[in-house]
């Protein structure tokens, strides 16, 4: 979905203190070198404002112009708008490290060639019904880097493609397969519940988001602590320690539920060994799948 | 518990590729980085593309890197091979390494040691040797000058110091006769000291105070180069030199102009002070001692000394292999004049050290000489691998203990002075 036109500032209720700093990073941004004004780019952070901080505080607001990258911000914009310089500029620093990216998320030449080039060309701009050219430059909002979101964008459209070529298996490759012959997969075994149900629940509702990431991404993903740590930014020393932290805590928890429930410590002990964090995790594996088809952005 | 789990749905909308990427560099502001985390714990999709985007950042940066390829090869190694392994995962059983690292470490820094104090403990045997044999020949000098009592005799040697300290230097103005400082390139091998000079002296070229400042260590100057080399390290006076003693400077360099000469050689009063002057470490003016008139008279003499001993410097001869390979040797400011050797024959290194002079050349000809180069001795090199090649290098590591080397990677070694050859 195209972002919405921006509205000019005075009707966003930009504060003045806002307005100041917008013109302030307005000078950071070199926009002039692309031929836009001040107004032009006032424009564009009340529309980034607009899209992601619609319900911030005044002090959020701020903070969210100071993260914006206005640079790369006002070249994806003055490519959007046609400007040769931002072209130049464009192709001189981002073209190279956008094949680049391709190849290490497709690794495979042809296929990140294709994805690149496919890119390239929404980027230049697709025409609309209407025939008005539609630049993919328009969704960047320059919250993080041009081209870590040029990577970003990349990943989804090569995950989005790999879905659509598995869909597309013919019958005889079905056949082939034995897919039409497979056997049924087996019914879950039945597991004595004893109340473990209920304790296993409350025990994940109270999970915070960071220490369901960490568990989703660990078992259910099968992501590597170094990938964990990639994606939050920090050593995977402190993934490892957090999920060492995480797991005894869950089994501390729902222990301490069991017996909150009347089961006696020998009880849980039996309880927690046939389902100790593996079997826990397993089943956690097993019934953690989540919504997977994906609308593009 | 199925069921429970089950039931976590993907929490609000996606986040955008703008978001997912400000996410992951870590720019959101804390209340988008927790809708965000909460979207993400629940949806896998959006996990998957994260992931994608993070790796590939990843590769990107180690394929820049190949450091960092290492590092993340391990990283990924250590990470994904054992943890996955069990539930909790171990991160300690990727530091396995440390404490063999840290005894690999700890028996570097022991050798290093070890090789230090054994090269530090040669420089100083030589310092000292040559030190008497200054101290020898600027007695006779200064008895011959002058009538006032070196300090050089009646006080012990001083102590070689390989790194002068500064401030030890300048609060020992009165007490240390004659400092012969080690090289300064001490510590480091006879070969790159002697590296290190050639390039010094490419530099400077005959300057009088480059000659003055040529350490003890030995040098050598190869075929074709305008090099010179002194047969004597030239003694520096590591103190500085107050005004006073500025004044006896003078007084001493006008004084023993008229004096003949101490070994049969010119005496280059000129050449001493700026000897004396050249080497001089300034101090910061807080740390200069106040100096009484005793302490300016022993300083006094210990000038004499340093410039007896400059003199005695100053009469070695310069070398150079011209660009016919011809040894020539130059006294002072004289011309260039061919050195005697015995058979003609195109040379191509000569090396000066501890008073000896020695040069090789093609077909691996080897002399020296120990008087300055009025006559030479050849030294027959053993038959090596059948190797006749012309003799590159000649390294001193003390002056027993010497190396020649043939362009063809032969050398030899001998730790008796020439005598016999390993």
């Amino acid at each position: 979905m195209l972002p919405e036109a921006s509205p000019p500032a005075d009707l966003l209720g930009l504060g003045s203190k806002l307005r100041d700093i917008i013109l302030a990073r307005y000078r950071e941004s070199k926009a002039e070198r692309y031929s836009i004004v001040p107004e032009g780019f006032l424009a564009v952070v009340a529309a980034v404002i607009a899209r992601y901080g619609a319900d911030f505080s005044e002090s959020e607001k701020l903070k969210l112009v100071a993260s914006l990258r206005v640079e790369e911000l006002v070249l994806a914009r003055a490519c959007s708008a046609g400007n040769n310089a931002a072209w130049d500029d464009f192709m001189a620093h981002y073209r190279p490290a956008l094949y680049q990216s391709a190849r290490f998320v497709t690794r495979d030449d042809d296929a990140a060639r294709e994805l690149a080039d496919g890119l390239y060309a929404e980027l230049w701009g697709l025409p609309n019904r209407d025939g008005r050219r539609i630049s993919k430059f328009d969704y960047y909002m320059g919250r993080g880097s041009l081209q870590g979101w040029l990577r970003t964008v990349l990943s989804q459209q090569h995950i989005d493609r790999c879905r659509s070529l598995k869909k597309d298996v013919s019958l005889d490759e079905q056949i082939e397969a034995g897919v039409p012959f497979a056997a049924k997969p087996d019914a879950p075994l039945p597991i004595a519940d004893h109340g473990l149900t209920e304790a296993v629940a409350a025990t994940f509702a109270e999970l915070g988001a960071e220490d369901r990431f960490l568990l989703a991404s660990y078992y259910l993903d099968q992501q590597t602590l170094a990938a964990i740590g990639r994606q939050l930014g920090v050593h995977e020393s402190t993934v490892s320690r957090k999920l060492e932290k995480l797991t005894s805590a869950l089994q501390k928890q729902i222990r301490k539920r069991l017996q909150a429930a009347g089961m006696d410590a020998r009880q849980c002990d039996e309880l927690l060994q046939e389902l100790d964090v593996r079997d826990l995790n397993l089943d956690v594996a097993g019934n953690l799948q989540q919504e997977r088809s994906v609308e593009s952005f | 518990m199925r069921r429970a789990l089950a039931q976590s749905q993907p929490v609000g909308d996606h986040p955008d590729a703008d978001l997912l990427t400000a996410f992951s560099e870590g720019s959101l502001i804390e209340r988008e980085r927790e809708t965000v985390l909460g979207h993400l714990a629940s949806c896998a999709a959006c996990r998957e593309i994260l992931s994608l985007s993070a790796q590939s950042v990843a590769e990107q940066q180690a394929e820049l890197v190949p450091a960092l390829a290492a590092a993340s090869a391990i990283a990924a190694a250590t990470a994904s091979a054992p943890s996955r392994a069990s539930t909790p995962p171990a991160p300690r059983r990727s530091r396995l390494w440390l404490p063999w690292a840290t005894a690999a470490s700890c028996a570097v820094i022991v050798c290093s040691l070890v090789l230090l104090h054994v090269k530090r403990s040669e420089n100083a045997t030589i310092a000292t040797r040559q030190q008497k044999q200054i101290a020898a020949a600027t007695g006779q000098a200064l008895d011959k000058s002058s009538p006032q009592p070196s300090l050089a005799s009646t006080q012990p040697p001083p102590a070689i110091e390989e790194r002068p300290l500064r401030k030890k230097a300048l609060v020992g103005a009165a007490s240390q006769p004659v400092t012969v400082p080690a090289s300064p390139f001490a510590g480091a091998n006879a070969d790159s000291a002697m590296r290190m000079q050639q390039a010094m002296s490419a530099r400077a070229g005959s300057s009088p105070m480059h000659a003055a400042a040529q350490s003890p260590q030995a040098s050598s100057s190869t075929n074709g180069d305008i090099l010179t080399a002194k047969a004597m390290p030239a003694p520096q006076v590591a103190l500085s030199a107050p005004p006073p003693q500025q004044q006896a400077v003078n007084q001493l360099a006008t004084g023993s102009a008229n004096k003949p000469a101490a070994v049969n050689q010119t005496v280059a009063v000129q050449a001493a002070t700026i000897n004396a002057q050249s080497v001089a470490v300034t101090p910061e003016p807080d740390l200069r001692p106040e100096l009484s008139n005793a302490s300016v008279a022993a300083f006094s003499a210990q000038l004499k000394v340093g410039a007896a001993a400059g003199a005695l410097a100053k009469a070695q001869p310069q070398w150079r292999i011209n660009a016919q390979g011809h040894l020539q040797r130059k006294f002072g400011g004289g011309p260039w004049q061919p050195a005697p050797l015995i058979e003609p024959a195109r040379m191509h290194v000569v090396s000066v050290f501890a008073g000896e002079v020695w040069v090789g050349g093609e077909d691996a000809r080897l002399y020296r000489s120990r008087d300055n180069g009025d006559t030479w001795q050849p030294v027959p090199l053993p038959a090596k691998n059948g190797s006749a090649d012309t003799i590159a290098h000649i390294r001193f590591a003390t002056p027993q203990r010497i190396t020649v080397e043939a362009s063809d990677g032969t050398s030899w070694t001998t730790t008796d002075g020439g005598a016999t050859w390993n």
